[in-house]
């Protein structure tokens, strides 16, 4: 182990390459993606739900608006007209006006079902 | 650890990229040296220099009081790098077989010298690997290394006169042959 040791000065003819700068560009990617990280952990629960983010593949998300459009589509055409009012026992709804006459004084009046039956 | 280092590495974990870059920037190439030497790869080498700096910052079981930032990080890299190796501490305590003398002659002719050096240190066991690189080449007192290594100094001292003998052996046509070159 002296410095005259041969060995040492044949071992010293081993140079060791420098890191690339490729390394140090990775190396400040990965402290900001760490420091983030550590940011996002720290950050009160509601605050993280508003940041959250969902990735979803391109073609999952096509199929999903696919999917959206067609179900509202078949909706529509399923049911072209409104659907008809249920019948009750207390309303009757003429849709006919086949002998209608105008009230002479133009006041219109409420009959009960029994009335009208009668 | 200078009190500086200690306020800079408070200051990276607190998000202060400066301190972090100024951090790095300091021991980023030795630790880089360090783990190429020990395992034979650039990409482990830089695989493993970015894993202790992020360990660094995320406040890895880190005591500023019982050493040196650079013998922490030192530390760290040896156990990544013989994690990733899958070499145990116990087989590489082994004794290992000293290596025949290569046929310099041959190698001479198509190899370097430095790669000559290189393929005789790869060759040895991880821990004596360990002991002269960090002797040898970062030039580290007995006391640092046994720190890093865990051991006491003269577990140190055995492995780096186990790893000279082999590399003595190994190289010794090198030798004989720079000090033929030398005399003559």
């Amino acid at each position: 182990m002296t410095e005259n040791d041969p060995l040492q000065g044949l071992l010293r003819e081993w140079k060791s390459p420098e890191p690339a700068p490729e390394l140090d560009a990775r190396m400040t990617a990965a402290y900001r993606e760490a420091v983030h990280q550590d940011a996002v952990r720290r950050s009160p629960v509601l605050r993280r739900f508003w940041r959250a983010r969902v990735s979803v593949p391109a073609p999952v998300f096509a199929v999903g608006v696919v999917v959206v459009v067609a179900v509202f589509l078949w909706v529509r055409v399923a049911s072209p007209h409104p659907p008809a009012l249920p019948a009750t026992s207390d309303v009757v709804t003429h849709l006919d006006a086949t002998g209608f006459q105008a009230l002479p004084n133009g006041e219109a009046r409420v009959i009960s079902v029994k009335e009208l039956r009668k | 650890m200078l009190p500086a280092e200690m306020d800079l590495v408070g200051q990276a974990r607190r998000g202060d990229e400066q301190a972090f870059l100024t951090l790095y920037g300091r021991h980023r190439t030795a630790l880089f040296r360090f783990v190429y030497r020990l395992a034979g790869s650039v990409a482990l080498a830089e695989d493993v220099t970015q894993e202790c700096f992020l360990a660094l910052v995320k406040g890895a079981d880190f005591d500023g009081d019982r050493g040196s930032l650079q013998g922490y990080l030192f530390g760290m890299a040896r156990n990544l790098v013989f994690r990733r190796l899958r070499i145990a501490e116990r087989e590489s305590e082994e004794p290992a077989e000293i290596p025949a003398p290569l046929d310099i002659l041959g190698e001479l002719l198509s190899s370097e010298r430095a790669a000559l050096v290189a393929e005789a240190v790869a060759s040895l066991p991880a821990l004596q690997r360990e002991a002269v690189i960090l002797f040898e080449y970062e030039e580290l007192s007995l006391e640092q290394i046994a720190t890093i290594a865990g051991v006491d100094v003269g577990a140190v001292k055995a492995r780096l006169h186990r790893a000279r003998e082999s590399l003595r052996k190994r190289l010794s046509a090198l030798m004989i042959h720079d000090t033929e070159r030398k005399c003559s």
